[in-house]
């Protein structure tokens, strides 16, 4: 019995990887074949990209540092079996929240930076989590799909935000649409610098680590868990799953949000989102690579982070669209969510153990 | 307000609501056969800028029309191999995939043109003409809102008797009703539940790419990335409120309509060009929520209403 | 001599978890013959006829059908060849209507158009040959049980089916539909039909049925014609057994009563009285036992007390407080535990850890948490002592449940539940197709929790040989009501509950005697 956990183990593992691995071969070959850009060429930019410098692999810890948080928060969320993406809106609403009070009270004249990080931090969540409770409470109520509700309201976050902007905080000495220059005690400073690695990375750490902790140490992690496996045995055991579910997606919600607020105020020195930033949607692809358990969130993040990266990297020298590597995502997708996929060789490996296991008991029965 | 300015805003209306009105008759084919169709926005973007390219190479409108119909069936195919063999969870795999038709038609405008934002100025691409209609256009008021619609709009209004009498008329939608209701009762008399969700969907797909068309050859003359804008998920929920209705989702996908229409018209009253960008989507978040409270109070009502007359029935057989 | 349309020869099935449905089953069917298949519920009776249909493949045996020999691969291969089936669970799309079921898969009309009108004239033309009334516009979600089975008979009839099937045709009819059905099918019958009629109630068979075929534990335990049938005999082939007596039995002593039932009733969704007026109880120290074919609202009386079902009518009160308006965790802590006849929908998460499992009720139980936290010493300590007292076979407590056999499933639940604080336990069929080390397990804790912790337990089963063990005091359910109550269980044997299960006698209310 112990074997075949290990066996079941070491199959999901392999289809996260080969499922990578498929996506990412594909990909290449893909460019490739389509852009003029030669083999060599792709393989130094794309493959290795991202590690060639300093500046370029903190870019891609500027990318991780969000996907981390957004990813922990997605666990909760698809871990109950919604489908809120309301995140993606989120990552645009919610610093523009922020910067109104920065840039428009005077709470951060002269107030030390780990309280105007704190202030902006508690602002994005509290709007995240508020923004992620309309699907959530559309679809328990009125039936309303969370999916729907919640693409829609991205693109509603999306121009909001950039009227508040304009309204609000706009820095009229500048060509384009963009926030003044944050103040030192309201950004995410640079740890090394001259590169994205920024101070956000604490967060992330802080986070994962509570997310960890409520999901498999928590008592609303386990109730999460029990709702999302069964939602009958669920209501059985005398849960509120309705309740449950709804708290979940506030988790997500209050996670997207501060993945926001690491992006905004640790990637950029001025609010000047134009564009949705597909973090959200990032998010939920992280949380599947991770197969829904916040420990495994990091490493996927890094993958995702990595990948991003190397198509910017690319971009710069081949001008190849960044959003090609989105095409890689619905590879990636039906090999790592696919029940099917392995499925057989599976099985026989373990109807073949079973088969062993028989046979060395019943050697053991007539040497006893 | 004078005549003229209800006219035109009723025209315009119409001529909004034709993507939409293409993706609730989409939806409602895969929810009369029991799933939900969240990759609406995939099979538009796709079939939109095939169409665009394929119309600009042929310089022949009905081969870029069904250049890009292929397209859409073709990335449908796709998805109901995923989902269907190898059991990757539906709503996930539409997401996925809307993310990856979002990079991929991006990417396919790229390697055509060297643009990444629009195709305008790259391609002589065709576009659906507009129709006069010969009597109709007399009639007073109606025939100013009804008559010189674009094409595609008329055709949307066709393709919601064909897909009424697709679902209601044929054998194959009796099969779709019969897989979406029972899937174990169709599968007793032998029908294959798979290959008739397939089947749906390839429909869907079909009618979804006009949509996707109109944007960009008739709305527009160009692809310009993610043109959508969210049009897909707002047709599946107006066929979801109409309880898969064709007629229903039709008429609910023209009152969604509307919420661009009246952000056109407030442009009069507000400047604020950000914000009237918001309208719509402001509008239709709000008619959702409210549509979707009247649905679920008369679903209600009829239960109970149902549940009573039973019990009354049995109560007098006793 | 009649033809033979019908034979089944020798019928071996063995489920892959090396459960034996069916052992060497033969019987055969002749036109113009109602041919009954009684046994209890797990006799084999589905299986046997899942595999006559094509939904199960068989090990050994051979099927002939009008003497040739066949091999049904699907149930569309089974209709092609002769044999139909109505199932108890109706297979009707609810909004479609009359004719659109009946020809659903064969329909007519030109190319892809589906030809309404041919529908409703194939359809009335149907129901005038084979009698059978129905309305064919009318949508099947409106029409009444007794005509929706119409329905599924005439989707049989008009594919030319020789062999109808009908699993438990009765179970869901009133009785003046159960008439009508009766006088459509000798009428089939006539007709030179073979109809296999599968049932639970003896004068049903005895009225209709020309022979019948009795199984038990998955064999052949008698075949009668009509003129030898009698209730008796009937009775006894089918519950008639040999008698395991795991338990030593000595007198309960009684408290007060922990558990009040009165007046209950519940009305499903489509205006079925399912339970009806039930009152009765349970006192501390005792195990009180319903016995009954199942489907005569044992289920919905458990799920009510548990708070899964609102009830339409009554009162049940917990230890003194009424649970009308509370919720299922409120219940819960009133004290009531549930093992729920549904083991892997209700019982369990298969997919998460014995610990997960284990856990799931304590959530907001202060022993084991620490504020928002889980105390996981307490608890991995509670899940240790479980495992140990419980017997629970398995690697480690983070082993998920679904990698676990049937019984240490069971096992699982079991200690959640007998352990939970609660007084009073709701056990449903919880030895259902389990193997008999952990039944007997089972049985024993029943017993010790009654007789030193003051437990009432509630045990429902189907399990004669079970409830007749364990209970002190023994109920039986027929129709929604409470039918009888043996207050001796020592006196009672199999013929006797089975006459009352089967509606052959009848007990009054001073028989009964007081139901606490």
């Amino acid at each position: 019995m112990k074997k075949v956990q290990r066996v079941e183990a070491i199959f999901e593992l392999l289809r996260v990887v080969l499922g990578l691995l498929v996506a990412y071969c594909i990909t290449l070959v893909l460019i490739v074949i389509t852009s003029d850009v030669s083999a060599g060429e792709v393989i130094q930019n794309f493959v290795l990209g991202p590690f060639t410098t300093p500046r370029r692999f903190g870019q891609l810890m500027g990318k991780f540092i969000p996907y981390v948080l957004g990813g922990c928060g997605m666990c909760f969320i698809y871990g109950c079996g919604r489908f809120n993406l309301i995140g993606e809106g989120i990552v645009n609403f919610a610093p523009a929240v922020a910067c109104i009070v920065l840039f428009n009270t005077p709470i951060f004249d002269g107030i030390p930076w780990i309280l105007g990080v704190a202030i902006l931090l508690i602002i994005c969540c509290a709007v995240g989590g508020a923004l992620a409770m309309v699907p959530a409470i559309g679809r328990e109520k009125l039936k309303v799909s969370e999916m729907v509700t919640s693409i829609i309201m991205n693109y509603m976050l999306l121009y909001l935000s950039l009227w508040l902007l304009k309204m609000f905080f706009t820095d009229r000495g500048q060509a384009f649409l963009c926030s003044p220059m944050y103040p030192d005690n309201g950004k995410f400073f640079q740890l090394i610098s001259g590169t994205n690695l920024h101070a956000g990375i604490f967060i992330s750490i802080i986070g994962w680590v509570i997310a960890c902790l409520m999901y498999d140490r928590m008592r609303i992690g386990t109730k999460i868990r029990i709702c999302g496996s069964n939602g009958m045995f669920a209501k059985y055991s005398g849960l509120n799953t309705t309740k449950v579910i709804l708290i979940a997606q506030l988790i997500g919600g209050l996670y997207a949000g501060a993945a926001a607020c690491v992006d905004a105020f640790g990637m950029y020195t001025r609010y000047q989102y134009s564009t949705l930033t597909n973090i959200g949607m990032d998010a939920l692809i992280v949380a599947v690579i991770a197969r829904k358990k916040p420990i495994y969130i990091p490493l996927a993040a890094f993958v995702l982070a990595y990948v991003r990266t190397s198509a910017v990297v690319l971009n710069l020298s081949s001008n190849i669209p960044i959003e090609f590597v989105n095409m890689m995502q619905a590879v990636l997708i039906l090999f790592i969510a696919a029940q099917n996929f392995l499925k057989k060789s599976k099985d026989k490996v373990i109807y073949k153990m079973s088969m062993e296991n028989e046979k060395q008991e019943k050697k053991g029965e007539v040497v006893a | 307000m004078s005549i003229e300015y209800i006219e035109t805003f009723f025209f315009s209306a119409l001529r909004i609501a034709t993507p939409i009105m293409y993706v609730a008759l989409c939806a409602t084919i895969s929810l009369q056969g029991g799933l939900t169709n969240m990759a609406a926005e995939s099979m538009m973007l796709i079939s939109a800028v095939t169409g665009v390219i394929f119309s600009a190479l042929t310089q022949n409108l009905l081969l870029g029309i069904l250049a890009g119909a292929l397209s859409s069936v073709l990335i449908t195919l796709f998805l109901c191999f995923a989902a269907f063999i190898m059991k990757v969870d539906l709503y996930l795999m539409s997401i996925a995939l809307n993310t990856a038709m979002s990079g991929a038609t991006i990417y396919i405008m790229w390697v055509m043109t060297g643009n990444k934002a629009n195709t305008a100025g790259y391609f002589a691409s065709l576009q659906m003409p507009e129709v006069n209609i010969p009597i109709i256009q007399h009639i007073p008021f109606i025939g100013n809102i009804i008559s010189g619609q674009n094409g595609f709009t008329y055709i949307a209004i066709i393709m919601i008797f064909v897909v009424w009498f697709l679902i209601f008329r044929t054998k194959l939608g009796l099969r779709i009703r019969a897989v979406g209701q029972n899937p174990q009762a169709a599968e007793s008399v032998g029908i294959n539940p798979y290959k008739i969700y397939t089947i749906a969907f390839v429909m869907a797909s079909l009618i979804a790419s006009l949509g996707g068309m109109f944007l960009s050859m008739g709305y527009q003359n160009m692809f310009i990335r993610d043109m959508t804008g969210g049009k897909g998920f707002i047709g599946m929920a107006a066929a979801t409120i109409a309880n898969a209705s064709p007629i229903g989702a039709a008429l609910l996908a023209i009152v969604f309509g509307l919420a661009d229409a009246i952000t056109n018209y407030s442009k009069l009253y507000i400047t604020d060009s950000q914000f009237l960008s918001a309208m719509p989507y402001i509008i239709t978040t709000s008619l959702l929520f409210i549509l979707s409270y009247v649905r679920v109070k008369k679903n209600e009502s009829d239960m109970r209403k149902r549940k009573l007359a039973a019990l009354k029935a049995s109560e007098t057989q006793e | 001599m009649a033809k033979e349309l019908l034979k089944m020869e020798g019928i071996t099935k063995i489920y892959s978890n090396g459960f034996m449905a069916n052992k060497d089953i033969s019987f055969t069917v002749n036109e113009g013959e109602i041919h009954a298949l009684i046994g209890e519920n797990g006799a084999g009776k589905t299986t046997l006829m899942k595999i006559l249909f094509g939904l199960e493949d068989c090990q050994q045996g051979k099927i002939f059908i009008e003497g040739k020999e066949c091999h049904m691969e699907n149930p569309l291969d089974a209709i092609a060849k002769g044999v139909g089936m109505v199932h108890q669970h109706f297979m009707l799309v609810p909004n479609l209507t009359v004719a659109e079921n009946v020809v659903l898969g064969i329909e007519p009309g030109p190319g892809q158009i589906f030809d309404k009108k041919t529908a409703i004239k194939m359809t009335e033309e149907a129901s005038e040959k084979f009698q059978l009334k129905v309305d064919p516009n009318a949508l099947v979600r409106d029409i009444s049980v007794g005509l929706k089975q119409k329905v599924e008979l005439l989707k049989a009839l008009i594919r030319g089916v020789k062999v109808l099937i009908l699993d438990e045709p009765t179970a869901v009819l009133t009785p003046q539909e159960v008439r009508e059905l009766f006088v459509q099918l000798k009428n089939l019958k006539e007709n030179g039909y073979g109809i296999i009629f599968i049932s639970h109630k003896l004068d049903e068979v005895m009225e209709l049925c020309d022979s019948a075929t009795v199984l038990r534990h998955g064999r052949v335990s008698g075949f009668i014609k009509r003129e030898d049938m009698d209730e008796k005999t009937l009775s006894r082939l089918i519950v008639g057994r040999d008698i395991v007596n795991s338990i030593e039995k000595d007198d309960a002593s009684t408290g007060e009563t922990i558990l009040k039932i009165r007046n209950v009733s519940y009305v499903d969704d489509i205006g079925k009285k399912i339970v009806n007026d039930v009152s009765f109880g349970v006192r501390a120290g005792e195990i009180v036992g319903i016995a009954g074919v199942e489907g005569n609202g044992q289920n919905e009386i458990s799920e009510m007390i548990t708070g899964l079902l609102p009830m339409t009518e009554g009162s049940i009160v917990i230890n003194g407080t009424e649970i009308k308006g509370l919720n299922i965790n409120q219940i819960r802590k009133l004290g009531i535990a549930h093992i729920s006849e549904d083991r892997m929908t209700y019982g369990c998460a298969q997919d998460m850890s014995i610990y997960d499992n284990l856990a799931s009720i304590y959530l907001d139980n202060p022993k084991f948490i620490k504020g928002a936290f889980i105390d996981q010493k307490a608890l991995s300590k509670y899940v240790k002592d479980c495992i140990e007292e419980f017997e629970i076979a398995c690697d480690s407590e983070k082993s998920p449940v679904r990698m676990l056999s049937g019984g240490n499933i069971q096992k699982v639940i079991v200690a959640r539940e007998f352990t939970s604080g609660a007084n009073i336990i709701i056990a449903n069929q919880p030895t259902r197709g389990i193997d008999v080390g952990t039944a007997s397990l089972i049985h024993k804790l029943l017993h010790k929790y009654t007789r030193e912790k003051g437990f009432g337990v509630l045990l429902i089963s189907s399990d004669l040989n079970e409830v007749m063990n364990l209970s002190d005091r023994l109920l039986i359910m027929r129709n929604g009501k409470i039918a009888a109550q043996f207050t001796d269980t020592s006196k009672v044997n199999d013929e006797m509950m089975g006459e009352y299960m089967l509606g052959i006698k009848k007990m009054t209310e001073e028989e009964r005697g007081e139901l606490y």
